[in-house]
Parts: structure tokens; sequence; C-alpha cells
């Protein structure tokens, strides 16, 4: 079944199956849309909770590393409730649209830039502020510099929540509807074929997913070397 | 418990009168007195331990929980500090030199002339395009040093500026620092400073 | 910079090798292909026999629709064929494309469908060895209470005409399921489905379908069974319910047991022997749903029917 996987994922990416290449771009523009969001927000709430002392900031660390383990199947619950007909903004017809599947992979990937945002912060030299400061920047020059000092990190913490929204099902499933032409990403496509017992078609899918992963990752590698070797 | 600004009259930067500084249990910086008037170069002498970084760290803001008498007249961005290991933003050495000058909105044709007759002072021009990581430790040093320097600031707090230096740097910061007449110059050292860098010492004990 | 370069391309090589060497292991791992391993050693019911005495044989494995499952009959069924074989049934719910392949890789023993042509074609390709009609009920299309076709109470194919002409919202499953299959079929009676943004595939089961077609406000095709089940929770209403083309039959299916080793044939024969019993039909017949009658039994007071 694998081997028909890998000839299959072969054929349809020389053929250039329209289907597919719908819902690969579909795939990555949702997630880098959502992630795009969630880190703009994200690492400032990451930087926030490692700089600032602020009541319910602790709570705040525990609820966003609690949120990385939420499974996606309860954000596609809740974000269904909040967007259905009858949920509160029912009346914005977001429901089966990719506006909504954008939203609930924000909510997925808010907690994990969030929590590893903080981590990196947290391990970044206390030095680096104190220099920041003490030649005279102020607070958004001390920013830039804290987020310049810790870009790998932070590169590697939107990369997870990418990966983690690339690959996700359920909330693709569930509010967006995987609808052809509309809805249908990569992931909800695969769990179909499979439904529809085209299993290799299935692991076709899977694997052109995973062919789309390791060219990000890849392509992160390099962007890390040529960095080490820009500072060496 | 408090940095009050004095008086304009008394030309006093520094005054300290029985600070001290504890950490949990122990207290890591005990200085009776401490002044320092305008344009004056003072050593912080003292062992391993005695808290001089500390009592630096006190006058550059950075530790605000201490107890005792610190008055500062110079303004928080006319203060500047540099770390007994100095940290070197990642990027070009040129860069880290016209950090500061970047915060002040210096032009950046003005801030790249300053920050290049500054490392020409500290005998590092040739180091301008570098990146920072495959600099040696005396020639980070430099850098540290001269990226403080070039701000002219009134109050300049070195944490041990001459460590890792051979004869020829530690000549090129005495010459470097004594182009800065106006400013206010602390220098902790473990030992005895060389001649030509301070006027007077403080000594730290070992408590 | 070359070695730099080096240490690049040897990254690349390396996560390619761990991503190829992960490939060929689970491809390793899925095992001969299983009509590979049909040799005639392995055939008749010697080898079901070894199986039987070893292992699994108080186990069999149904495969099944999922609105069969979601209907909750194989609640009340399974454990009373269980009791009385003293054995354990697996149910697996999939789709019937999903039921259908399984079935002919061998890896369930009994099928339990709703795909009447699909069904006759595996019989025919030689992966079943008996298929009985164990029940029926049927499908129903649903819509909007607004009813904006204005198509309630009309005849099947006028009705499906009017929505595709005046392109109202329908959802369709669009995945090879058995209501699917027959939703097709049913387009191809009013003259081939609509074309336009307005029929829309759902990709997914018939309950989230049905979701979905409340929260759109679209029509659709659903089976009896799923729609009792959630009809209470949704602002849908009934549009066409009765017409010949409506039936929709369930029949068991006993898999070829030359399709595996593992195939027990045996207990399988035997629940499909149960569900046409009198003892299974009496329950599937008076099985009811919020007081709603669910299915109809096809063998009550046996006639063996085909």
């Amino acid at each position: 079944m694998i081997r028909d996987g890998i000839s299959e994922a072969l054929q349809l990416l020389l053929q250039r199956d329209s289907s597919v290449i719908d819902a690969a771009i579909r795939s990555l523009w949702v997630s880098a849309l959502a992630v795009s969001l969630a880190s703009l927000i994200g690492i400032e709430l990451g930087l926030l909770l490692s700089r600032k002392t602020f009541p319910g900031r602790r709570s705040m660390i525990v609820l966003s590393r609690v949120g990385m383990s939420v499974p996606t199947v309860l954000i596609g619950l809740l974000c269904f409730g909040m967007l259905s007909r009858r949920g509160p903004f029912g009346s914005l017809e977001l429901l089966y649209t990719t506006w909504a599947i954008v939203i609930g992979e924000f909510f997925l990937a808010l907690p994990i830039v969030t929590t590893l945002s903080h981590g990196a912060f947290q391990r970044l030299d206390p030095r680096v502020v104190e220099t920041a400061r003490t030649l005279g920047a102020g607070p958004v020059q001390r920013t830039i510099t804290c987020l310049r000092e810790t870009r790998l990190a932070l590169g590697l913490a939107v990369l997870t929540a990418f990966s983690r929204c690339f690959t996700e099902l359920g909330i693709a499933m569930m509010v967006g509807g995987n609808m052809p032409g509309r809805t249908r990403t990569l992931t909800t496509a695969t769990a179909l074929e499979t439904s529809r017992g085209e299993f290799a078609r299935g692991v076709a899918m899977s694997l052109i997913l995973l062919l789309i992963a390791l060219l990000l990752a890849l392509a992160i590698a390099m962007f890390d070397r040529s960095e080490r070797e820009k500072s060496s | 418990m408090s940095i009050a600004t004095a008086t304009p009259a008394d030309r006093a930067v520094i005054q300290i009168t029985n600070l001290t500084v504890t950490k949990g249990e122990h207290t890591i910086c005990r200085a009776s007195a401490v002044t320092a008037m305008r344009g004056e170069r003072l050593g912080i002498v003292g062992p391993n331990g005695s808290g001089k970084s500390t009592l630096l760290r006190v006058m550059a803001g950075f530790e605000p929980d201490f107890a005792g008498d610190c008055r500062i007249t110079s303004p928080r961005n006319e203060t500047v500090f540099v770390h007994q290991s100095p940290f070197l933003f990642r990027g070009t050495v040129l860069s880290n030199v016209e950090y500061g000058l970047a915060a002040r909105s210096v032009s950046r044709s003005d801030r790249r002339t300053l920050a290049l007759d500054w490392l020409k002072r500290f005998g590092i021009a040739a180091l301008a395009d570098r990146q920072v990581n495959g600099l040696s430790g005396g020639e980070a040093r430099r850098v540290a040093v001269a990226r403080a320097c070039v701000l002219k600031p009134q109050l300049l707090l070195l944490d041990e500026p001459l460590a890792e230096l051979d004869a020829a740097g530690i000549d090129c910061v005495r010459q470097a620092l004594a182009a800065l007449p106006d400013s206010t110059i602390l220098i902790a050292s473990p030992t005895p400073l060389p001649s030509g860098f301070v006027e007077k010492s403080v000594e730290l004990p070992l408590d | 910079m070359a070695a730099h370069f080096a240490n690049v391309s040897r990254l690349t090589i390396v996560t390619a090798l761990l991503f190829l060497s992960a490939l060929l292991f689970l491809s390793a791992g899925c095992g001969p292909d299983p009509d590979a391993s049909s040799t005639p050693q392995e055939l008749p019911a010697a080898g079901g026999e070894t199986a039987a005495d070893s292992t699994s044989s108080s186990v069999i494995r149904l495969a099944s629709t999922t609105s069969t499952r979601d209907s909750g009959l194989f609640e009340v069924l399974l454990p009373v064929f269980e009791k009385s074989h003293n054995c354990r049934v697996y149910l697996i719910a999939v789709g019937t494309g999903s039921a259908l392949r399984l079935g002919e890789a061998g890896d369930v023993d009994v099928l339990v469908i709703h795909a009447p042509s699909a069904a006759e074609a595996f019989m025919k390709a030689g992966h079943g060895i008996r298929h009985e009609a164990v029940m029926h009920n049927s499908f129903l299309i649903v819509g909007p209470a607004a009813d904006p076709a204005d198509v309630v109470g009309s005849e099947l194919t006028p009705c499906l005409k009017k929505i595709k002409d005046q392109g109202h919202k329908f959802l369709s499953r669009g995945d090879d399921s058995g209501t699917h299959m027959r939703e097709l079929a049913l387009w191809e009676l009013a003259g081939g489905k609509p074309d336009g943004k307005e029929y829309l595939e759902t990709g997914q089961g018939m309950g989230p379908t049905l979701v979905m077609a409340d929260e759109m406000q679209a029509y659709t095709l659903v089976d009896q069974g799923t729609w009792l089940k959630q009809k209470e929770k949704l602002e849908l209403v009934p549009i066409v319910t009765e017409g010949p083309d409506l039936l929709n039959p369930y029949s068991a299916i006993v898999i070829n047991p030359k399709k595996s080793k593992a195939i027990n044939s045996k207990l399988a024969a035997a629940f499909v022997d149960f569900l046409i019993s009198d003892e299974a039909q009496k329950l599937i017949d008076g099985y009811k749903v919020n007081g709603q009658k669910l299915f109809h039994a096809d063998r009550l007071n046996a006639e063996i029917v085909e």
C-alpha cells in the first residue's frame, strides 16, 4: 500500500493533479496566514510574559502551556460553536469558509508560538536587555534587539506552529467542511481518500504533505546555516 | 533607598553612603562611602566577590533592590555600563558601535564617521565589517568599550575593562578614555590599575 | 565556505535518508499482498481451521458503514450474538468504499453495507462467498424549513430538477459512500447533477454533512437512521420522504476465506445466520430511536430472498 502510495504520489505530482495542487496551496496559505497572525501576537505575548510581572502572569504561562495540548477537534468544536448560525458570531457567515480554518488554526498556533517564544526569551542572556538599555535604546529598539538575538529560536517556534497547523485535520474538517475547490486541504483530502477506501491515494496525499514539510525544514536549515556562516 | 537627583550646585556625579545589596541571606555588596566628581576617574579595587560589579550595576540602575543612599546626577541615557564580559549584538563590529548612536537618532552618515573614528582610537578599525562571533576576547572587549565611549556619556561605568587586553590594548583604552575629559569614569578592577587610568581608588574589602 | 556548503548537503542527505528509510520500514511492515498470500496450501477450510483453533477463534471483525454504527442498532444486536456464541465482534465503522476495500483485502470477516450495486460487483469479483439481505429503510431529501425551492411534498425527480434549475444549495457527501452513490443515481434520474457553485461536496460522513446542511441552509439526501438520530438538533425538515427510488437496503456479506488465513469464516457465517434469524430480525424490526422505528427487517418469518 505504501509502495502504491509512493508511485501514486509521484504520478499526482508529475501530472500536476489540479485538485491536489489546489488543496496543497490552500493548506499552505491557510496555515501560513494563521501562523503569521498568531506570531504577531504570540511573540509579543511571549516577550511580555518573560519581561514584565503583572497579576495573572503565572496563570497565563500555564494556560498557554496547556493550550499547546488542546486537541484540534476541541478547537474545531469551539470555533464551530462560535461561528455557527446559532452562535454569537454566526452573522459573520464565516463557517465553512477558509477564513474559519484560519481562525481555528490561529488558536491552535497561538499557544505554541507564545510558549516557545516565552521560553526563548527566558533563555535570552540578561545582558542583551541590559546592554541595549544602557546604550540608550528605547522600548522599540530594545524589543527589536531581543527579537534579533532570539531569531533562530523564534524561527523554530514559528515553524513548529506551522507544522502543527499544516498537518492538523480536526479544525479544517469541522469548520472548513472539506468542500472541494473551496475548503479542502491536504489533510481533509487525505481523510476523504481513506474513507473512500482509496488508501494508496490517501498515502500519496500524506506523502505530498510530508514532502512540503521536508522542504520547509530544509529551507530553515539552510537559513540557519547561512546565518551562522555570516557570523563566523 | 533612593536614587535622587542632587542639586546642580554640588558637582558630585555620584554620592553613595552606606550602601548594601543583599541576595537571599548574603550581602553581596557593601560600600560605606563612594563619591565621584564631574570628570573624575575613580578606581573601584577589590578582590573577586567583593561586590565591585554589583556596585557598578547599582549605579547603572540594574539593581533596584539595595539599602542605603545612592545619588546619581547623570541622566539615565548619559550613564553607560560595560559588562565584565561584554555582550556584543549579532551583526558587524561597526553595527555594534553604531547601536547607541542609532538610539540617539544620529544620522546614518554621522553614525558611521563617529563609530569608525572610535574604532580607530581603539586600534580596531580594520575589524569594522567583521561579524562579532569571530572576534577574540580582547577584540570583543575593545569593541564593547568603544561602543560605550562613542556616546561620550557623563558617567561611564567599566567593569574590568582591561581583562584579556595586551599592553597595546591597555594603551589604546588609556588614550581613548583620556579623550573623554568631561566624563566621570569608574573602573572596577581586581588589581590596582596601571598608571594614567584613575586619579584615586576606592578599596572594597571582602566581607 | 565550501566546508559549510558540504555540511548543508550532508544534512540534506541525512534527512532524505531518514525519510526514505522510514518509508521503506513502513512498506516492509505492510506485509505481503493479500492476493499473493492465497497460495493453494493455505486454501480452504483447513487453513481457516488452523487460524480458528489458535487465537482468533472467538473474534470476528465486522466492517460496517458509519451510518449503521451511528444508528445504535449494533449496540443491541452484537451483545446478543456475543453472548450466545461466546465471542467478541469488533465493529469497524468506515465509509462504504473503505468497508469494501477492507473486505477485499481480507482485513475483516464480514460486511454490513447499503450499496446494492457495489455489493453485487463485490460478489461477482469473488471477494465474498455469501450475500444476504438483512433489512431496509429509506432515504429522504431534507432541506431548510423555509424551503426556498418550494419543493416540500413534491415527487423526487421534480424536486431535484427544481433544486438544480433554481440553483439552490445542495450538499453531496462526495465520498463514494452508499448514500453518495445513491444520490448520484437519483441525479441521473433527474437528468444529471448540478454543476454550479451551489452543488457542494462535503467529503464527510452523514452526520457532519447534515450539520453542514443545517448551517448552510442547504438541501441534502440522508438515510433515515441518521436523520432520526439527529433531527432534534437540526432546523432542517423532511422534503421528500417517499418513492421507490429512496429505498435503502442493507445486506451482509461473508468475506471469501481465501483472502487471508486470518479470516474466521465459520463465525462470520454464524453471524450472518444470526442477522437473518427470527431473534435478530425481531430486534431489528423493534428497534426504535426517539420512539421512531429505524429499520424494517427483510427476513422476518424467514423467506429466502434471492
